[in-house]
């Protein structure tokens, strides 16, 4: 409980805090206590990894996960397999996007559609998206298109419900005023329902490129010829183990640069919070 | 009040009208030739797929399978999340050491975890129990110490006024209250952990709805790929509305906000 009075205050993930001597010195050894894990873990893990060949084999060492991700930083067919997954995501997340919005917009405009739309929403909804990478690959075989058509699949529920319930969320007194000043459809649109839409893709980005990079991921995995999910997939198949954690590493980095980019693209556009 | 009951059934019945038409459609489509079945299958062929599933036992060995890995995954990572979390809640010292590390975790599509899980731990459930427990733990344990932390401090200082111990107040504040996000989010975690199990399942195993889909996709079998999506759908839709009903009783007596449906 930290209802002391201090006049420093900081702006910490959990709100406005009062800075004291307390946290100062709690930061410290919480930051020391960090570094301390992180080395036990990696100590941990290159004393069991070169304790048996077996073992070796098994959890590989992080000495050679490291000089694998070294390797790569040079090798040119890694950067075009990376190139090839985030392409595969970024236009898959587009797609997804653009389709969500316009088929929100459609079901917004008219309560029949809505009422009769709703069990068929409510049920895709309720579905695990994955489930439906093996259709993608049957349908479009194991090129880009699949992935792309499988992650916009994905994206698009998760953008259409969103849209949508942030659409039904607009306080209905705004766009009463509006009309009573006599605003018209294409005034509402421009002004209350773009904005509105806008703030909500750009909360849900964070959550929903993850998605993306995973559906893409998974759909390279179940079956392709290029990118870092197929890279990981023939490793698995081959025992190299060092080469599964280095993907898996590489992938971890590029979700987590993504996610810290679109943390202030986040803070940029909510700074000014509408709906 | 004739025509009021005429009116509400008409909606009900175009749906339904919708999806035998659009059903009949594509069997007459795909029997005539007019599309390829070897692309968009048949519904009949899914039909006696799913029948023959059935009676060979295929639906209820993978489908148990399936349903295990999701309660053993979905208790197991809201015990170990919600542990996580409280701890984070309630020490700050905790809080301050292990947050950077679950809002990584949180950050990376844990999915992609699982070839290592199975290279580690083999083709058994467990690489797959694992990673649906990943899955659920990150996000678990943020909300948790999120509602921890928001447990309004008078209904603390009140207890304790009263001489309420750390024990009492865990009893009757904290569980209570937290239990009320499990609750209360519960539909979005098991749709995350559902998402996981299928995901492990298509990637590499042997057994369950995912690997049925999976093994459809890999014999160029589109109608098998149709009846596991069923199936799914199936189970997802059963889950979702047990766990509606579960979200409405618990937050039945909280104030609806107004304005919103």
């Amino acid at each position: 409980m930290t209802s002391k009075a201090s006049t420093k205050l900081e702006l910490t993930t959990h709100g406005v805090q009062p800075v004291t001597r307390n946290t100062r010195g709690r930061r410290f050894w919480a930051r020391t206590a960090r570094v301390l894990i992180v080395v036990a873990f990696v100590g941990a893990w290159q004393t069991i990894g070169t304790r048996s060949p077996v073992e070796r084999l098994t959890f590989s060492t992080p000495e050679s996960v490291l000089t694998t991700l070294g390797r790569w930083t040079n090798d040119p067919t890694f950067w075009r397999d990376l190139g090839i997954t985030l392409t595969e995501a970024v236009l898959g997340y587009l797609m997804g996007v653009v389709s969500g919005v316009v088929l929100a917009a459609v079901v917004f405009s008219s309560t029949t559609i809505e009422r009769f739309l709703r069990p068929f929403v409510a049920v895709f909804n309720a579905l695990p998206k994955v489930v439906l990478a093996p259709l993608f690959l049957l349908w479009f075989g194991i090129g880009i298109s699949s992935k792309v058509y499988f992650t916009a699949s994905v994206i698009f529920f998760i953008i259409f419900y969103g849209v949508y319930t942030g659409m039904k969320a607009i306080d209905v007194s705004l766009v009463n005023n509006m009309r009573a000043l006599g605003a018209s459809t294409v005034d509402l649109t421009v002004h209350v329902y773009a904005p509105a839409i806008l703030t909500w893709i750009v909360a849900g980005l964070r959550l929903s490129f993850t998605f993306a990079i995973l559906a893409t991921v998974l759909g390279e995995f179940l079956g392709g010829t290029e990118g870092l999910g197929v890279r990981i997939s023939l490793a698995t198949q081959q025992l190299q183990n060092n080469v599964v954690i280095a993907g898996i590493i590489a992938i971890a980095l590029v979700a987590v640069l993504v996610d810290r980019s679109l943390v202030r693209v986040e803070r940029r556009f909510t700074r000014w919070k509408l709906f | 009040m004739r025509r009021l009951s005429l009116r509400r059934l008409s909606m009900p019945a175009a749906q339904v009208a919708t999806v035998v038409a659009f059903l009949g459609l594509w069997q007459w489509a795909s029997s005539s030739g007019r599309i390829d079945t070897f692309f968009f299958g048949k519904p009949s062929r899914i039909w006696s797929e799913l029948s023959d599933w059935i009676t060979t036992g295929t639906l209820w060995t993978n489908l148990s399978h399936t349903i295990e890995l999701l309660a053993v995954g979905y208790l197991a990572g809201l015990v170990i999340g919600f542990a996580l979390g409280w701890l984070m809640g309630a020490s700050p010292m905790a809080q301050a050491i292990l947050e950077p590390f679950v809002v990584f975790m949180n950050a990376v599509p844990r999915i992609i975890l699982y070839p290592f899980f199975v290279v580690w731990l083999g083709f058994g459930p467990l690489p797959r129990e694992l990673s649906v427990i990943l899955v659920m733990v990150p996000i678990v344990a943020i909300n948790i110490a999120t509602g921890y932390r928001s447990v309004e401090g008078h209904y603390l200082s009140n207890m304790q006024a009263q001489g309420a111990s750390r024990g009492h107040l865990a009893l009757h504040v904290y569980i209570p209250s937290l239990s009320l996000w499990v609750l209360s989010t519960c539909r979005v975690t098991f749709g995350l952990a559902f998402q996981a199990a299928i995901s492990a399942e298509l990637i590499t195993s042997n057994i369950g709805l995912g690997y049925l889909a999976a093994q459809g996709q890999s014999r160029f079998d589109v109608n098998q790929v149709y009846a596991a999506l069923f199936v799914v759908t199936a189970v997802a839709v059963v889950v979702d509305f047990g766990l509606v009903l579960i979200e409405r009783r618990a937050t039945r007596w909280m104030p609806r906000p107004t304005g919103t449906a």
